[in-house]
């Protein structure tokens, strides 16, 4: 794997990252606690059992790739706040492919 | 002050505030949120490979497209001790989808053979014919290839892969085996080599440590 990461941006810390206007393109959530991102599915209409991502309905969501159900620190959210993906290359490769005009 | 670390929360933390303001971002499509980032690279290399550019050329079905990334991603991780688990994780999945149809697309991809076929119809090596296309070759895999497992029995694989080659009359038909059903695959593609010389086929194969791969062109 190459150190250097030219496609993930990173934002400078030089101040509170949810005060800055401008989002980065692409924000890593690992290390984030469980609550956190438990609030941040609830933001967006999701919701999780402490385990996994669940629908609205309280339904599994699953990779529309590889069928799988999405545990909580595998959660990957693409734009179009409905689109889950496992945290795997293939799902992401999958997506990206199927939506060019996102990248 | 320079770049924070990653998986870092720059500044305030992992607050409820931050939570909202990626949320905010996300539905207004400013924002991936990923997890690991060496999965989110390995896939974007995989887009914006020499080999999926070459693909994007032939193929306009974006789910095959999808197919063929995982398999650039398959082909990118295979070599990696440590991303074993991750391949048989996606591999296993991928091959109930499509009644595996998807994972052999992805395997076309992850092989080379799909890279061999396109070059060489884009030198002109190779002609297409009208009623056939390279996204009907990926939809509609099983007339086109055969995909070789150890527990195969080399007699009926032989037979089998014949038959189809002769059924649809492919422009190509690649019949491919990798690991343990390598030795198998290239004993099968040998094996009809005779009979598809005489169709006016000829045979090229790729031959490695992973994979058996003998493509037949119809010249």
């Amino acid at each position: 794997m190459r150190s250097s990461d030219t496609s993930i941006k990173l934002m400078a810390d030089d101040k509170p990252m949810h005060s800055r206007l401008e989002p980065p393109q692409v924000f890593s959530l690992k290390g984030a606690p469980s609550d956190f991102k438990i609030a941040l599915l609830h933001e967006l209409g999701f919701g999780s059992d402490g385990t996994k991502v669940l629908d609205a309905e309280g339904n599994a969501v699953k990779d529309p790739y590889l069928g799988v159900e999405i545990p909580l620190d595998r959660m990957v959210l693409m734009p179009g706040s409905t689109i889950i993906l496992d945290d795997n290359p293939a799902s992401i490769a999958s997506y990206l492919a199927e939506h060019p005009e996102r990248e | 002050m320079g770049v924070p670390p990653p998986n870092e929360p720059p500044g305030g933390g992992w607050t409820l505030a931050l939570a909202r303001r990626l949320a905010k971002w996300h539905r207004e499509k400013k924002l991936k949120l990923i997890e690991r980032k060496d999965n989110y690279q390995i896939a974007t290399e995989a887009e914006k490979s020499v080999s999926f550019k070459l693909y994007k050329k032939y193929i306009r079905e974006p789910k095959v497209l999808g197919w063929l990334s995982t398999g650039l991603t398959l082909r990118a991780m295979e070599p990696d001790e440590v991303r074993r688990a991750d391949v048989k994780f996606i591999r296993d999945n991928l091959a109930s989808t499509e009644g595996g149809g998807a994972l052999h697309v992805a395997e076309l991809a992850q092989s080379g053979a799909l890279d061999v076929i396109l070059a060489l119809v884009g030198s002109g090596r190779v002609h297409i014919p009208p009623t056939q296309t390279i996204d009907d070759v990926l939809s509609r895999i099983d007339q086109y290839a055969v995909f070789i497992k150890e527990s195969d029995d080399l007699r009926r694989a032989t037979l089998d892969a014949d038959v189809r080659a002769l059924g649809s009359a492919p422009f190509v038909f690649i019949v491919l085996g990798r690991w343990t059903a390598r030795e198998k695959a290239a004993k099968v593609f040998r094996g009809i080599a005779p009979a598809m010389a005489e169709r006016g086929y000829t045979l090229t194969e790729m031959i490695d440590e992973r994979q058996a791969v003998g493509i037949f062109f119809r010249t």
